[in-house]
C-alpha cells in the first residue's frame, strides 16, 4: 500500500517537473521566433483568438508567437490596477493612462525599461505624426513607454444633432450654448418625428457626459484652469456654476432624460438607437455607427457632430486631447535582445504594411482597393478585421482612427473630415496636460465625486443650489485641496521652466 | 466509510503495531500523540477530507499572512517582505477620514435593516408553510420561491429599474395612467436602504427557508399529537413547540449574520446607488472598491478590510457567549 502510494507520488513529481522543463522550453526563444506576450484594451464586439488568419498573419510576417489577452473596456481599469498590484508584468504591459501613482511608483523603481536611446533605431516609430506623442508622453524627460497612437482631434465626448429633425425643423446646427438649448426646445415641442406625439427626448446623456460644459464655460479642458499664471481647479470656479445652473435648466425644460440620474451609459445609446432622441455626445466616429442603427428604422436619419460651441462670452470650444491612447511599457525582467525584438514588432506594426494589415488585413482577402478606396469583403466580417482586435495594439495611424467607421459612406466622411479641419482651428488650453501629482492622484477623485453628486442632486431638484454653495465655499478652504493645487502649481511652474 | 470496510482497515493497521510490542503502554499520550492516533485510526477519513482541508490552507489561510500590507506601504515591485512599514498610518488616516462617520452610519443602518426585517422573513414562511397541509400546493410554492435566489444582482437591479424608473418604469406608468403623479423611489435617499431591504427578501425569502423548514422537520412529531391532545390551538402548537424546537438553528444563523454586519452586499448596492443616494448608499464595501482597486491604494484598502473583519470576529465571539450564557448551544 504504502508502495504503491510512493510511486504514484513519485510520478507525479516526475511529471509535474517534466511539464515545468517543457513550459520553460516553450517559454525561451525557439528557432528564432520570438514569444510575445501582452495584454491590451479591445473595443471590438467579439474578441478573436489564437486561430484567428490576422493573428496567425501577424505572427508569420514578425517571426513572432502572440500571447495576447484582451481586456473588455468595462472592466479594463480594474484589471491593469490589479496587474500591476501583482507585479507579474507581461513583456508588453498595456495601461489606460501614465497618470496612475501605482504604475509612477514603479517607473521610479526601475520596474520598467527607459527606452529613449533604445527608440531611436525604429524609423516607423519615429515617423512625423508621433513626434507629438513621444513629447507628451515622457516622465522626467524619459520615454518609459510606446505611446498607442491615437488622434488628437475627433475623439472625445462632444455632442452631435439629429441633421433630418434639424432640416425637418428649419434648424441650423448650434453653434453656441443659447442655440443648444433653443434646438433642443424645438425637438422637444415641435415634434421632429411626426408621430404625433411628444415622446422625444431631446438630448440623451448622462450626468457624466454634459461634463464637457464644465469645460465649455471655462473655456479650458481637463480639471484645471490658468488664472494669473497659476493652476486654479474648475469646480470651484463661478463659471462651473453658471453651467450647473444652465444644466439644470435643460433638465428643468424637460430637454434631458426624466431618469438622467440613474441612466447607464449603454442606455443612452439604446436611447439614440431607438430613434427618440434628438442629439447625444459621442466621438465623431460614433456617428455614423449609431446612424446605421438608426436608418433601420428611419432610413433618413442622420447624425451631425458638431464643430465647436461657443460660451456666453463667445468663445469656442472643441474637445482634443493627447495624441495617444494608452501606452505600452516593457518591464525589467525582459533581457535586452527581446526587447529590441518587441520594439521591432511595435515597429513593423507601426509602418504602412503592418499599419494597414492591422485595419484592413490582407489584401484581396479581406479588402479590395478600388481607386483607392479598401473596400472590405465578407471574409472580413468572418475573420473579424476592422475596428478593435489586432487593430488594438496598432491604431491606425491617420484622423480616421476618431472619425471614420466601416462602412461609412462617402459623403458621410468628407463631411466628418471638413468637420474635424473645422475643429483642428480651435485650440482650448489645458495647463494640466502631461502633469502628474501624488496628491492629485491620491486625493482629487473623492472631492471630484463629491462635487459630481451634489451637481446631480442639484440638477434634479433633490437639493437646492444653497446646498452646492456651501460645499464649494467648504471646498474653497479646504486643506486637501489645497495642498493638491500647490503640488499641481509646483510641478507647472517646474515644467514651464523646462520648456 | 462502510461496516465492511471496517476489519479490513484493522487487519492493516496490525502489522505496525506489532513492530513495536515494546513500547510501555503506561506512558502517558500527550494531545499531539493522541490526535495522531486519531488520524492514523481514520487516516481514510482524512484523505477524503484532505481537498477540503488544501482547499482553506491554500486560500484562506495563507492569504491571510498578506493582510501584513495593511500596516506597510504596500509596492508590488518590491512585494509583500520588502515594502516599507508604516505602522497605523492607513487606520489613523481612514478613522480620520470626513466620510469614515457617514460609512459606519451606513453599512450598521443596511445591516440592521436586513437583521430586523430581512432575518425573520423565511423564519415567518416557513412556518407559514409547514402548516399548509396540501402537498402539492407546499411543493409548488416551495419550488417557485427559490427562483430569485438564481438570479443575479444585475438581473435584480435591471428588473428593479423597469418596474421603478420614470420614464419607463411599469409602475409609475400604471400610476400616470390612473392620473396620479410618478414616484420617485430609485433615486430617493429616504426609501434606499427599504428598497435594498425589500430586494434582498424578495431575492432570498425562499432560499432562507430550506434550513428552517428542515430544523421544523427535525421536530419529534409526538410532541404536536400531545399538544393536540391537550387542546392546543394551531397558534400556541407553533408558539411552544415549533418555534423551541427551531431555537438552535435560529440563534447559530443569527450569530453567523452578526458576524456579517460590516459586509453588506457589494454587488447590490453598487448596482443600486446613484448620485441621488450616494450619501445613504456609500458603504465600506463600495469605498474598498472604489479607493483600493479603481485608484491602486492596496495598503488602505486592506486595513479597512480588516478593520471590518476584526469588527466581526468581536461580534460573533460576544454574541457566542451570550448565548452561551442564556443555557444556548452557541456556535462553538
Amino acid at each position: 500500500m504504502k508502495k504503491w502510494l510512493k510511486t504514484t507520488f513519485l510520478l507525479t513529481l516526475a511529471g509535474s517537473l517534466l511539464m515545468t522543463a517543457c513550459g520553460n522550453n516553450n517559454a525561451s526563444d525557439n528557432g528564432g521566433v520570438t514569444n510575445i506576450k501582452t495584454q491590451v484594451i479591445n473595443y471590438a464586439p467579439e474578441f478573436i483568438g489564437p486561430d484567428n488568419p490576422l493573428w496567425q498573419e501577424f505572427e508569420k510576417r514578425t517571426n513572432t508567437k502572440l500571447n495576447i489577452t484582451w481586456l473588455s473596456p468595462t472592466t479594463a481599469e480594474d484589471k491593469i490596477n490589479v496587474m500591476l498590484a501583482s507585479g507579474d508584468l507581461p513583456d508588453l504591459t498595456y495601461v489606460e493612462t501614465l497618470d496612475n501613482s501605482q504604475l509612477r511608483k514603479m517607473i521610479d523603481q526601475g520596474v520598467f525599461w527607459d527606452l529613449t536611446e533604445l527608440l531611436k533605431e525604429y524609423p516607423n516609430l519615429n515617423r512625423e505624426e508621433f513626434e507629438v506623442m513621444w513629447r507628451d508622453s515622457k516622465i522626467n524627460g524619459k520615454n518609459y513607454g510606446v505611446p498607442r497612437y491615437y488622434p488628437a482631434y475627433g475623439g472625445g465626448i462632444f455632442p452631435m444633432f439629429r441633421k433630418d429633425w434639424l432640416d425637418k425643423l428649419q434648424l441650423q446646427v448650434p453653434a453656441n450654448v443659447d442655440e443648444f438649448r433653443e434646438v433642443l426646445k424645438a425637438f422637444k415641442t415641435m415634434d421632429p418625428n411626426g408621430n404625433g406625439q411628444a415622446d422625444e427626448v431631446p438630448y440623451a446623456t448622462t450626468p457624466a457626459s454634459l461634463g464637457f460644459l464644465y469645460n465649455v464655460f471655462n473655456e479650458t479642458q481637463g480639471s484645471w484652469k490658468l488664472k494669473d499664471g497659476k493652476l486654479v481647479p474648475i469646480i470651484t470656479e463661478d463659471a462651473s456654476r453658471d453651467a450647473l445652473l444652465y444644466i439644470k435648466q435643460l433638465f428643468d425644460d424637460g430637454l434631458l432624460p426624466p431618469d438622467f440620474a440613474i441612466m447607464k451609459f449603454s442606455q443612452v445609446t439604446d436611447l439614440i438607437r431607438s430613434g427618440k432622441a434628438g442629439g447625444v455626445g459621442y466621438s465623431m466616429n460614433q456617428a455614423w455607427i449609431h446612424t446605421e442603427f438608426i436608418r433601420k428604422t428611419d432610413p433618413n436619419a442622420d447624425l451631425i457632430p458638431l464643430a465647436s460651441i461657443e460660451n456666453k462670452a463667445g468663445v469656442k470650444y472643441t474637445p482634443s486631447g493627447v495624441p495617444y491612447y494608452g501606452v505600452f511599457l516593457i518591464p525589467k525582467k525582459v533581457p535586452e535582445d527581446k526587447v529590441k525584438k518587441i520594439l521591432s514588432f511595435l515597429d513593423y506594426g507601426y509602418g504602412p504594411e503592418g499599419n494597414t494589415l492591422a485595419f484592413y488585413g490582407v489584401k484581396d482577402v479581406h479588402y479590395k482597393e478600388d481607386n483607392g478606396n479598401k473596400i472590405p469583403t465578407d471574409q472580413a466580417k468572418k475573420d473579424m478585421v476592422g475596428d478593435g482586435n489586432m487593430a488594438s495594439i496598432f491604431h491606425l495611424v491617420s484622423d480616421d482612427m476618431a472619425i471614420s467607421a466601416i462602412g461609412m459612406p462617402d459623403d458621410f466622411y468628407k463631411r466628418n473630415v471638413d468637420i474635424v479641419t473645422e475643429r483642428k482651428k480651435v485650440d482650448v488650453p489645458q495647463p494640466d496636460r502631461g502633469l502628474f501629482s501624488e496628491k492629485f492622484n491620491r486625493y482629487f477623485p473623492d472631492i471630484q465625486k463629491k462635487v459630481d453628486d451634489m451637481r446631480t442632486k442639484v440638477i434634479i431638484g433633490k437639493e437646492t443650489i444653497e446646498a452646492y454653495d456651501k460645499l464649494i465655499e467648504q471646498l474653497r478652504n479646504d486643506a486637501q485641496l489645497k495642498e493638491i493645487t500647490d503640488e499641481m502649481n509646483e510641478y507647472y511652474a517646474k515644467r514651464q521652466a523646462e520648456l | 466509510m462502510t461496516a465492511s470496510n471496517l476489519p479490513q482497515d484493522r487487519a492493516m493497521e496490525r502489522p505496525g503495531a506489532a513492530m513495536e510490542p515494546d513500547k510501555p503502554q503506561s506512558k502517558p499520550e500527550g494531545k499531539y500523540s493522541l490526535l495522531w492516533k486519531d488520524v492514523r485510526r481514520d487516516k481514510y477519513l482524512y484523505f477524503l477530507a484532505l481537498p477540503g482541508i488544501l482547499f482553506f490552507i491554500i486560500f484562506k489561510y495563507i492569504p491571510i499572512t498578506n493582510l501584513v500590507i495593511a500596516f506597510q506601504d504596500y509596492s508590488p515591485y518590491f512585494g509583500v517582505l520588502d515594502s516599507p512599514w508604516v505602522g497605523f498610518e492607513h487606520f489613523a488616516r481612514f478613522f480620520a477620514h470626513d466620510d469614515f462617520y457617514i460609512l459606519l452610519r451606513n453599512t450598521l443602518g443596511i445591516s440592521l435593516m436586513n437583521l430586523v426585517f430581512f432575518f425573520p422573513a423565511p423564519i415567518i414562511l416557513s412556518l407559514m408553510l409547514n402548516e399548509v397541509r396540501n402537498a402539492i400546493v407546499k411543493r409548488t410554492v416551495q419550488s417557485l420561491i427559490y427562483i430569485p435566489h438564481f438570479l443575479s444582482w444585475v438581473l435584480i437591479s435591471g428588473l428593479t429599474f423597469l418596474m421603478f424608473s420614470q420614464s419607463e418604469g411599469l409602475v409609475n406608468k400604471a400610476l400616470v395612467s390612473m392620473g396620479k403623479d410618478t414616484f420617485d423611489l430609485l433615486t430617493n435617499p429616504d426609501y434606499f436602504w427599504g428598497l435594498l431591504t425589500a430586494q434582498s427578501i424578495w431575492k432570498e425569502i425562499g432560499w432562507g427557508t430550506i434550513i428552517f423548514l428542515a430544523a421544523i422537520a427535525g421536530i419529534d412529531p409526538q410532541l404536536h399529537e400531545a399538544a393536540v391532545m391537550d387542546g392546543a390551538g394551531r397558534m400556541r402548537r407553533i408558539w411552544h413547540i415549533t418555534l423551541p424546537g427551531m431555537r438552535n438553528v435560529i440563534i447559530i444563523l443569527f450569530i453567523l449574520r452578526l458576524g456579517a454586519i460590516m459586509d453588506t452586499g457589494f454587488e447590490q448596492i453598487y448596482l443600486m446607488m446613484n448620485a441621488a443616494v450616494s450619501n445613504v448608499a456609500e458603504v465600506f464595501d463600495t469605498y474598498v472598491y472604489r479607493i483600493g482597486i479603481k485608484q491602486g491604494e492596496f495598503s488602505y484598502s486592506t486595513a479597512i478590510g480588516l478593520f471590518k473583519s476584526i469588527v466581526g470576529v468581536i461580534l460573533v465571539v460576544s454574541a457566542n457567549k451570550i448565548a452561551k450564557r442564556f443555557g444556548q448551544d452557541g456556535l462553538y
